[in-house]
This record gives C-alpha cells, structure tokens and sequence, in this order.
C-alpha cells in the first residue's frame, strides 16, 4: 500500500467504514511508516473532539440590524419580470408580439405550447410593467404593511401563473387553461392596479 | 325635482385643527343625488342614507388624529380627517354621515372600517384593511379591500367586489356580480336569481349558494381552492366543469352527468337554461342542492 | 415553514428573510468564525453572507435544502473574501483569537474547548481546509474547487492541520 492510498483511507477507517482486510493492510504500513502512523494517530485523536463540537454559535451581538440596513427590497418592476420568466418584450420586439397576435387561426393548433403562453402574456406584459414602474416611484409613500399585503399577494399571484403558464405550455390547445392563465395575468394587473391607487390617494 | 342651487362654495367649515378629543357635528343642504367623498384613514366611519335633503356629520378627532374638513357645493361635497402625518400611529376618528339616500357615495379609508346603511344610490368603498360593510338597497356596489373583510348584505343590481386577502361574504346577491379575490374566501348566496355572475380567486375557496336566472351566465374560477356550489331543487342549469387535479362531486340528485373525454364535465339540471361554468388547476369542485329552508344539505 | 419562508423572501418579504436569518445565523456565523479566528471579521462575513444570499435568493431552485444552499454561498464569500485580502496585501497569516472561543456562548469544557482554540492557532491555509473537511463535511474536490487550490494541496494542508492540532491539543 503506498503512502498515498493510506491517507485516502484515513478517514474511512476512522469512521469504521473499511472492510477488515483494508484495515490490515493500513496496520501493517503503519507499522512500518512513521509519517503515515502519525497521520493515523492525529486522525483518530481528533475524532473525539470534532464529534463534540458545536454546529452553531451565535454571534455576540445582533447582527440583524447590519444586514437589514443593507438589502434594498428588489423593484417590483423587477420581480414582475423574474416572475413572468419571459424574455421582456420590450418597446422594440413589440413587433415579435403584433406578429405572434396576427396569426392566422388555422395556424393556432401547431402552435408551440410556450408561444401560446408568450402571445397571452405579451397582451398584459406592458401593462403590468407600467404598474410596476409606477409602484416603485410609489412604494416609498406606502406605510410598511401594505407593502408586505402587497408583496404577499403578489407572491401568490406570481406563483400560479407559474403554475398555469406551466399547464398551458404542456396543452397550449386547451381553452379552460388558456381562461386560467389569462386570468391569473389579469389578476395580477388588478392587484398592482389596486396597490398603485393606494398609493396615491392615501 | 328641486331647482338645483347655484354654485355655492362653502367655506371649509371646522378647518382648525381640534384641540383635545372634540366632537363637531355639521349639517348643510345637499342635492338628492349629491356626490359625496369622504375620506378617514384610521378609526370608523359609518354612513347611513335619510330621506333628507341634507347632510350632518358628526366627527370626533381625538388629539393628534388630524384636521376635521369639509366643503363643496350642494352636488359635491368632500369631508373628512386629513391625517397630519403619514406613517406615524393615527389615533381613530369617527365619522358618522346621514346623506341623501340616493347619494353618490365614494369612502376612502386605509385602517377604518366603513359601513353604508340605507343608501339607495352609488357607493364606490375602498379601504386597505379596513372592514367594509353595506346593507340597504344601493344600486351599484363596488367595494374594493386588500386585507378588510368585505360584507355586503344588499340587494344591489350591481355589485363589484374585489380584494386580495380579505373574505368576501355576499348574501342576497341578484343582478350583475363580480367578486374576485386573490386569498380571501368569497362566499356569495343569492336571494333572488343571479342573472350575471363571475367569481373568482386564486388560493380563497368559492362557495355560491342559490338561484340562476334562466337565462343567466355564472363563472366561477380557482387556481388552487375548492368550489362549492349549492343550487335549489328547481335550478335548471348546464354546468360546464373542468377540474384539472381536484376532484368533481355532485350531491345533487337527479343531475345528468356527460363526461366527453377532452372536454369538461357536464351536469344537466332540468332543462339546462342556466350556463354555469366552474375552472380549477388544483382545486376540487362539489355540487350540491339547497334544501327547502335554504340550507345546503352536505356537510 | 421554513419552504413557504424561503419562497416569501424569494418574493422580496423581509421578514420572511429575518426567519430564514435567525434559523440560520448560528450555523454561518460557526463557519464564519472558525474559517477566520477574528471575531469582529467574522461578525462582518456573516452580514456580507446574508446581504449575497437575498441577492442571489432568485437562483436558489431548491435543488439543495436551503441550509445546504446557504452554507455554500457561506463558503464562497469567505474564501473569495481571504483571496481578495490576500491581493489587497493584508497580512493573512494572523493565527485568530483563541480567547473568542472561551467566551463563546456554547461553552463546553474539556475537549472541544481546546480543540476550538486549536483550530484558531492554526496558520490560515490549513485552518481552511481542515474546516472545511473535517468540521464542515466538505470534499477536497469541493474545497479545491472554492480555494482555487490544487486538491493534493487540499489534502497535503489537511493532514499538516491535523498534526499540528494534535501537537497543540497534547501539549
């Protein structure tokens, strides 16, 4: 066994896991290495104390406060494009959109199922978008638990059309999960509606 | 029909700012269909419909809450507490407003609840956690919350109800209806037949008890939260069902049940007037018949 | 709990990340300190985790639990902190605090006691490594690959460690 295969198996033999031949094999080139035996032995002799070592130690004073002084909560404008995970159709590809909006009916079946999806979308996206704009110039005017209302309801929302957009592209076809997905998108212009006339008429 | 009055400006009346606690209370001549804003962030704010041309506020502001204000014309009035400062905690006023009962009413509030008693006119409510509560006759109702409960126990021809956490509750619904939520619980029970109806939610459960106008359209939509409906025994009604991972149940004897692969469930009640249609992603759908007294007769 | 809170702090709640922080700390700050003897050092990687952790908490896919996520990104901030430390010129080779250790919170006499201010005397390279293999479970791969060392070097650092440890825990 050479020096280097017996470091490998250190930590095995440590933790008992070697097949009793291995272990006699480790014992005899220990016998004859003196590097390796004192390889061995430090291994073992920390065994011990490494078992007792604590997994957490809190840190002596709050550190809390530094960390919240630090994160900025992310721009609603943002999120609402992480969210919608759709290359954003800006005001350039508006063409894309008009494109995809103008195809002819019979071409609908052979749609791919994240075109449908997109097409649907692209109907809200600058609308949603403007919503987000203006909720983040707003948002500083907004007391903090209609921010966190806000930001819970947009969460839920988010989240199922995920899931729907998600349906929609494995059956784009089918009309109930087009109303579905369509609806959650609307739902989500209503809410930022709502938050955005909060914002300024409170 | 009364001559309407020249454009009258009244001073603002009450405009200094209340010491301690005060209660004022203020009536001016208004139009029968006056248009009415009122405004209170924090405390309660209730207003009831009269057979009067007029209106009378009594306001209490309690020391720190702000300035009492109100002005207008006799077709336009706007009153309220104007908050000194945002953001820091406002100690509750109340309102209570006697108006015209066929007023325009519109009620902005962020925490204060808001209820409308005998109004026969236009109520445009909207609060942010604020309780919203109607009873009367109105004929348009659009109450809007993100977290308030929101109860309307009117007979409104039309009704649009929207919030995202708070619970919608509507009872005597009849006409056009729209309630919508993204987590509240909408629960709507119709006293005469719904004519129009759409409700929807994301994660708040669905429950619509009662009648469907024979040639009426109602549409109930979940992503993630169950759907009851509860019918009479007379409803004659197609519903359309599509449940994509939740379950379709119907307790409703003598429903004629077609399911077409690729196409929704359909239950025939009667003579299939009424379109009923239901959606879900995940959630589940159960029909069920309303016993004789009213009361659903599943658990 | 801790999923919806990971996914509402995805969604940009900060109390939701404050859970996720005090459900955590402990762990991140033991890591922290350990890879850095200094206690003050240590205090200000803990926040620099936390602060890239609600950066990057769009990237988290929950393919790892979220402690195994975070303990990573941990891992990265220290290291990537010590080598550009180490390009700015700051001497690195201080040997820690020992004396944090007996004022720790979680006190234990004895054997560990001695083992923590072991590990704080230890030079830093092979406090690193053996922190990270033998306290954190990390490969030499893992850790040749975060270090940008070559993994023998991981392993020729882990055993020189584990002498001295044992040297230092003897006398």
């Amino acid at each position: 066994m050479t020096c280097d295969a017996f470091r490998d198996l250190i930590n095995g033999y440590v933790a008992g896991r070697l097949p009793a031949d291995q272990m006699e094999a480790m014992a005899r080139h220990a016998s004859a290495c003196d590097g390796c035996r004192d390889d061995m032995d430090a291994a073992v002799a920390l065994a011990g104390p490494l078992a007792t070592l604590p997994r957490d130690i809190a840190p002596e004073t709050d550190l809390w406060p530094g960390v919240a002084r630090r994160i900025v909560p992310a721009p609603w404008r943002q999120r609402v494009l992480a969210a919608a995970a759709v290359l954003l159709l800006m005001a350039g590809s508006s063409v894309t959109t008009a494109v995809l909006m103008r195809r002819p009916p019979s071409a609908v079946p052979s749609v791919a199922g994240a075109e449908v999806a997109q097409a649907i979308e692209a109907r809200y996206a600058p609308r949603t978008l403007e919503l987000a704009a203006v909720l983040d110039r707003e948002r500083k005017d907004l007391a903090p638990a209609t921010v966190a209302a806000i930001e819970r309801n947009l969460a839920v929302i988010d989240r199922a059309i995920a899931e729907s957009r998600a349906a929609l592209d494995k059956d784009p076809s089918d009309p109930d999960l087009r109303a579905l997905f369509r609806t959650s998108q609307a739902q989500r212009v209503a809410l930022l509606e709502q938050a955005t006339r909060i914002a300024r008429e409170l | 029909m009364r001559r309407a009055w020249p454009f009258l400006l009244l001073a603002m009346l009450g405009a200094s700012s209340l010491q301690a606690q005060e209660t004022v209370t203020r009536t001016v001549p208004a139009d029968g269909a006056a248009s009415i804003r009122v405004f209170n962030l924090v405390g309660t704010t209730r207003i009831v419909g009269w057979s009067s041309d007029s209106i009378r506020v009594t306001a209490t502001v309690p020391k720190g809450g702000g300035r009492f204000f109100m002005g207008g014309s006799v077709t336009a009035f706007k009153m309220g507490v104007e908050a000194k400062e945002q953001g820091a905690e406002i100690p509750p006023s109340t309102l209570e407003i006697r108006v015209p009962r066929l007023a325009r009413i519109w009620v902005k509030s962020a925490t204060a609840s808001i209820s409308v008693e005998n109004a026969g006119g236009e109520l445009d409510l909207a609060s942010v956690s604020g309780r919203i509560t109607v009873t009367g006759s109105p004929r348009v109702v659009m109450a809007e919350s993100m977290d308030g409960a929101i109860v309307i126990s009117a007979d409104a021809p039309v009704m649009r109800i929207k919030s995202a956490d708070g619970a919608i509750t509507v009872r005597h619904a009849g006409g056009d209806l729209t309630a919508s939520s993204v987590s509240g619980a909408i629960t709507v029970t119709s006293a005469r037949e719904l004519i129009s109806g759409r409700i929807e939610s994301v994660t708040g459960r669905v429950t619509f008890e009662g009648a469907v106008s024979a040639d009426g359209a109602l549409d109930l939509q979940t992503h993630e939260a169950p759907i009851t409906i509860a019918l009479p025994a007379t409803q004659n009604a197609t519903l359309d069902i599509t449940a994509f991972s939740g379950k379709v149940v119907s307790g409703f004897p003598g429903a004629r049940r077609t399911a077409t692969p690729g196409q929704p469930v359909r239950y025939t009640l009667g003579s299939g007037s009424a379109r009923i249609s239901v959606r879900s992603l995940k959630g589940g759908v159960r029909i069920q018949q309303l016993d004789v007294k009213g009361d659903s007769n599943a658990p | 709990m801790v999923e919806s809170s990971v996914r509402r702090a995805q969604a940009g709640d900060q109390d939701a990340f404050a859970a996720l922080y005090r459900a955590h700390v402990g762990r991140i700050h033991a890591l922290c300190l350990r890879l850095e003897g200094d206690s003050a050092r240590a205090a200000e990687l803990t926040q620099d985790v936390f602060v890239r952790a609600w950066q990057r908490l769009g990237t988290f896919r929950g393919e790892s639990s979220f402690a195994t996520w975070l303990h990573r990104l941990a891992v990265n901030v220290v290291l990537s902190d010590r080598r550009s430390a180490f390009r700015r010129g700051r001497r690195l080779l201080s040997t820690g605090e020992p004396e944090r250790f007996e004022r720790a919170g979680e006190c234990h006499a004895g054997a560990d006691l001695d083992l923590e201010g072991a590990i704080a005397r230890l030079p830093a390279g092979a406090r690193a490594v053996f922190v990270l293999h033998d306290v954190e479970g990390y490969t030499h791969e893992e850790i040749a690959e975060s270090a940008g060392i070559a993994s023998g070097t991981s392993k020729a650092q882990l055993f020189r460690a584990r002498r001295l440890l044992r040297e230092m825990l003897n006398a």
